[in-house]
């Protein structure tokens, strides 16, 4: 299986807390990543086009008659973020072994 | 502006469906980042807007390859492949034809390298900030006429007393500080020297966030006038002149005679203000000065958050107080207040903007040209095109060849540009006057390179795109056919003609630029100052306080050094004057009408003050209008008199006879003005302070009846001025050891200092048109000859008919000079609506002047109609039978 770009993975974990717009989506990821992750425009929404194209997201139909559209996780978006994350897991476990990350605290 | 639209461009790398479902989205996210950059400044603002457009093409061409791959071959790698694949074909097709592709790399790399030159002078001066931490926050305020008048000068500068005032008053500042000029002579190390020193008050290293790397900056107990005299040193003068030892802090230097403590070092680069190399403290005696002295300059920092316009409504409360509370004779004023980046590149920013203008339409030439070259190779290749379509490529496929092609003509050319760009700037280093501030921090960086990678990529998509369009829609099956409607006719005639039109208007609007400046300028130099400017030499000397105490010890020491001056046999005639023609030096003093009762307060008279002897007036060559001169008896214990010029007399006092009139004068240059003085005599209107503006109102008094213990030595040298100024070293010399020679020179020397600019500004406008002119003259003769080579059969056919030479001529002629004319059209209609941006650089020409445009469009048509003529020449001679022969 092919390996989900990080912007894409972002996107999913920033819509698990629930639907949100297009820069809202972007803030959320900048803020939790530290800056790490800055989603530019293009990026953004050729990600977001993709996911919708996957079916892993889908628009909300907004009765608010805000201009900006609203997206939200959908089940098969939910699941292919949960296998990335597995994935990252594995990935982490196998470095934690060879001590290339401290163990994570008990707590 | 600008900004929306490179947005729209880089949308145009999205795929068509992204564009039209995300666009707007993408806009506002993109305007958002753009407009959040900007409150952190010019520099990050530009970052977010390039990294922003990059991110748009780059996701936008990602899209496009991953669509077609999805599309063509559901599966992997396979867009990398074909990006790989097409990149190597394009390498190999671009090999095959090196002529062209040297040609489109060489006008590419003009373009580019131009734009990104003059782009990073205009990054560096304009657009990146100060370099102090947050310099946003930097001001400069000042005390300004409430009134616009004759009231000019002290623009830039406020009373000592008042800035106390604002400092304790001012809540909206952070810090606030005040400096001075100053000149110290510093001896004891080497040879005596003259230094460029700032007196400034103890919180100007805080305002500027540059406190000492070492020791500390002065404290208040060092800013009164009976305080210790100590001494900051910049760090380079530190580095070079004391050999950056750790242990010069509590030794002394010695300036002006006298011992200064060096209490700390300067970090590295600090130079506020410009060029500093010691502060002293001011030791603020704005007491003996008063309200209406201003002398002083003042920076300030806002506090974060404010913004200058409130800092400035502040401020103006508080002048506007003090103006009530000490009512004074002289013209009201109140504050003003500018960010210290404007006051640093104000005068400059349109002129540069103008130029960056200008090249940025040698660039769009440039691409105008590639365009062309393109669409003529097009058209030797469709047959190609329908093979590789035959063979089973698709339009998308062979689109993205081509456009694969165009960038890497773009990247190559870029490449080229930035090498270019990097010598342009060293040499528009070298060739700048020197008045173009913040010109030593320029350099080629980051940003220069950013953007020249940006423009390329744009101008792949500008010169790329059609061509391609055009390639593709041209039907594949008819392609193969023997094509034998090639004129400028048929469509892709029709893209070339409007290209050729678009190149001659654009080079006109440039030359007409370039004309209004040759004529602006040429006025400038044919500018009558009303004095003599030639082979007047002159030196300045400034007496120390410690060895002339007195204004009588400054008199004699002048009055000796004359005499000496004007027996010497290099020196024919002597003059002394304080506030020399065009020397940026000059007083500004308030005066009264004795005649009328005292002024309403802030409704007092004020007029440019210029010191000079008797011979001050005969020496320039500046005629007495009426009354008489000043003579050698207009001593100080003689009464006091006054000239005026005739603006004085129109502004002060209309239609009254100002001769024997009494007026009082609020400015001290030595002697106290205690007595008032007699106007005697009007002298003509000359243009001392600036070339172009308006003449100010001035004030003459007598050298022996002010004592000022500074003056500028005029003198008309016998042989050369070298040798005036050798002869006039000596003599001071003589006179005094320690003295140091101020500014040597010649009034042309300072006269051409002020058209330096101008003519800076001309030479670079000049260059551009001529780049625009031979660019587009390429392009004509490029695609006549091209036109020629095409119908060459057509023609012998032509001639074999019995068509005569005049014919043929003709024929050819209009496919090229048709566009031309067109594009003259336009471009007279785009440089008369634009000439407006151009008005205020300026002088004594109208931005439409006929003549100028007249000119240029004949010149311009002019090299337009040879660059047709000679392949069109070329045409008549050829033979039909060869040509029939040639074709098949």
């Amino acid at each position: 299986m092919e390996r989900m770009p990080v912007s894409e993975f972002q996107i999913l974990l920033a819509l698990l807390a629930g639907e949100s717009h297009g820069a809202a989506i972007r803030d959320e990821v900048a803020e939790r990543t530290a800056g790490d992750v800055v989603l530019g425009p293009g990026t953004l929404y050729t990600s977001i086009k993709r996911l919708l194209g996957r079916g892993w997201i889908d628009e909300v139909v907004d009765a608010s008659a805000d201009v900006r559209r609203v997206y939200r996780l959908t089940a098969p978006g939910k699941r292919a973020a949960a296998a990335e994350a597995e994935r990252l897991a594995q990935d982490l476990e196998h470095a934690r072994r060879h001590r290339l990350v401290g163990r994570l605290r008990a707590t | 502006m600008f900004a929306r639209w490179l947005f729209r461009c880089a949308l145009l790398a999205q795929p068509p469906d992204v564009r039209a479902r995300f666009g707007a989205e993408m806009q506002r996210i993109f305007a958002d980042d753009v407009a959040l950059a900007r409150r952190r400044g010019r520099g990050p603002a530009l970052y977010a807007t390039c990294a922003a457009l990059l991110d748009i093409v780059r996701a936008g061409l990602e899209e496009r390859i991953r669509g077609t791959n999805a599309r063509r071959h559901r599966s992997r790698g396979a867009g990398m492949d074909h990006v790989r694949q097409d990149l190597r074909y394009a390498i190999r097709s671009l090999g095959r034809r090196p002529g062209f592709a040297l040609m489109a790399v060489l006008t590419l790399a003009l373009g580019i390298g131009a734009t990104t030159a003059i782009f990073s002078v205009v990054n560096g001066v304009i657009l990146r900030s100060l370099p102090y931490p947050e310099s946003d926050r930097l001001v400069r305020v000042w005390e300004t006429p409430v009134r616009v008048g004759p009231v000019k000068p002290g623009e830039g500068s406020n009373s000592a007393l008042n800035f106390k005032d604002w400092k304790a008053g001012a809540t909206t500042f952070e810090s606030m500080a005040i400096y001075t000029r100053a000149r110290p002579t510093l001896t004891g190390l080497g040879e005596p020297e003259v230094l460029l020193a700032a007196r400034v008050s103890p919180e100007l290293f805080r305002v500027f966030r540059a406190e000492p790397v070492m020791g500390r900056a002065f404290t208040v107990e060092e800013d009164v006038p009976t305080g210790p005299l100590t001494v900051v040193v910049s760090h380079a003068f530190w580095q070079q002149r004391l050999g950056g030892r750790p242990d010069v802090l509590g030794t002394a230097l010695e300036l002006n005679s006298a011992q200064y403590e060096i209490i700390g070092v300067a970090p590295a680069g600090f130079d506020f203000p410009y060029g500093t190399t010691l502060w002293i403290a001011v030791r603020n005696n704005g007491e003996n000065c008063g309200r209406t002295c201003y002398y002083v300059n003042t920076v300030g920092r806002i506090r974060d958050g404010v913004t200058p316009e409130q800092a400035r409504t502040e401020l103006r409360g508080i002048a506007d107080r003090l103006a009530a509370e000490f009512p004074s004779n002289s013209p009201a004023r109140t504050a003003a207040l500018l960010p210290l980046h404007e006051t640093v590149v104000g005068d400059v920013r349109r002129a540069l903007l103008v130029l960056l203008g200008a090249v940025g339409l040698v660039l769009l030439i440039a691409c105008a040209n590639v365009a062309n070259l393109l669409i003529a190779r097009g058209a030797t290749r469709s047959d190609e095109m329908a093979v590789r379509a035959a063979l089973g490529a698709g339009r998308r496929r062979i689109f993205s060849q081509l456009m694969t092609e165009s960038v890497l003509l773009a990247v190559t050319g870029g490449s080229a540009g930035v090498a270019l760009a990097a010598a342009g700037v060293q040499a528009l280093k070298a060739l700048s006057p020197g008045q173009i501030p913040r010109l030593d921090e320029v350099g080629l960086d980051a940003t220069a390179v950013l953007f020249a990678l940006a423009i390329s990529l744009l101008t792949a998509l500008l010169f790329g795109l059609a061509p391609a369009f055009q390639l593709i829609r041209t039907p594949l099956a008819g392609t193969l056919r023997q094509d034998a409607n090639r004129t400028l006719g048929s469509r892709r005639g029709i893209g070339r003609a409007a290209l050729l039109a678009a190149e001659v208007a654009l080079s006109l609007v440039l030359l007409v630029g370039a004309g209004l400046l040759l004529r602006s300028f040429a006025s400038m130099q044919r500018i009558d100052t009303g004095y003599t400017t030639d082979e007047i030499a002159h030196i300045s000397l400034s007496l120390p306080g410690v060895s002339y105490a007195t204004p009588d010890d400054a008199v004699r020491f002048f009055d000796t050094l004359e005499e000496r001056l004007e027996v010497l046999p290099g020196i024919d005639e002597v003059a002394l004057v304080v506030g020399a023609p065009l020397s940026d030096f000059a007083y500004w003093t308030a005066f009264t009408r004795d005649d009328l009762p005292p002024p309403a307060p802030g409704d007092g008279l004020s007029a440019s003050l210029r010191i000079v002897d008797e011979d001050f007036l005969p020496t320039m060559g500046i005629a007495l209008v009426e009354g008489r001169p000043f003579v050698a008896t207009d001593r100080h214990a003689a009464m006091r008199v006054a000239l005026i010029n005739q603006e004085l007399a129109r502004y002060a006092f209309g239609d009254v006879d100002p001769i024997g009139k009494q007026i009082t004068m609020g400015l001290n240059a030595g002697y106290l003005e205690d007595q008032p003085r007699t106007v005697v005599g009007i002298v003509e209107d000359v243009r001392t302070s600036s070339l172009t503006g308006e003449v100010d109102p001035e004030l003459y008094i007598p050298f022996a009846q002010a004592g000022s213990s500074f003056a500028t030595v005029l003198m008309r040298p016998r042989g050369t001025a070298q040798s005036a100024l050798a002869d006039a070293r000596g003599a001071v010399h003589a006179l005094d050891a320690n003295l140091p020679i101020r500014d040597p020179g010649t009034m042309r020397q300072l006269l051409d200092r002020h058209t330096a600019r101008p003519r800076f500004y001309l030479q670079l406008l000049a260059l551009f048109a001529g780049l625009a002119i031979a660019l587009a003259a390429v392009g004509l003769y490029g695609v006549v000859a091209y036109l020629v080579a095409q119908r060459s059969r057509e023609i012998g056919v032509r001639i074999a008919l019995g068509a005569s030479t005049a014919d043929v001529m003709r024929l050819v002629v209009q496919q090229g000079f048709g566009p031309a004319v067109l594009g003259a059209v336009i471009g007279l209609c785009a440089a008369f609506a634009g000439g407006r941006v151009m008005s205020s650089l300026l002088f004594d020409v109208k931005a439409t002047d006929p003549l100028t445009f007249a000119g240029t469009t004949a010149i311009l048509l002019g090299i337009a109609f040879i660059a047709c003529v000679v392949p069109a020449g070329r045409a008549t001679r050829i033979s039909p039978a060869s040509a029939l022969k040639a074709e098949r």
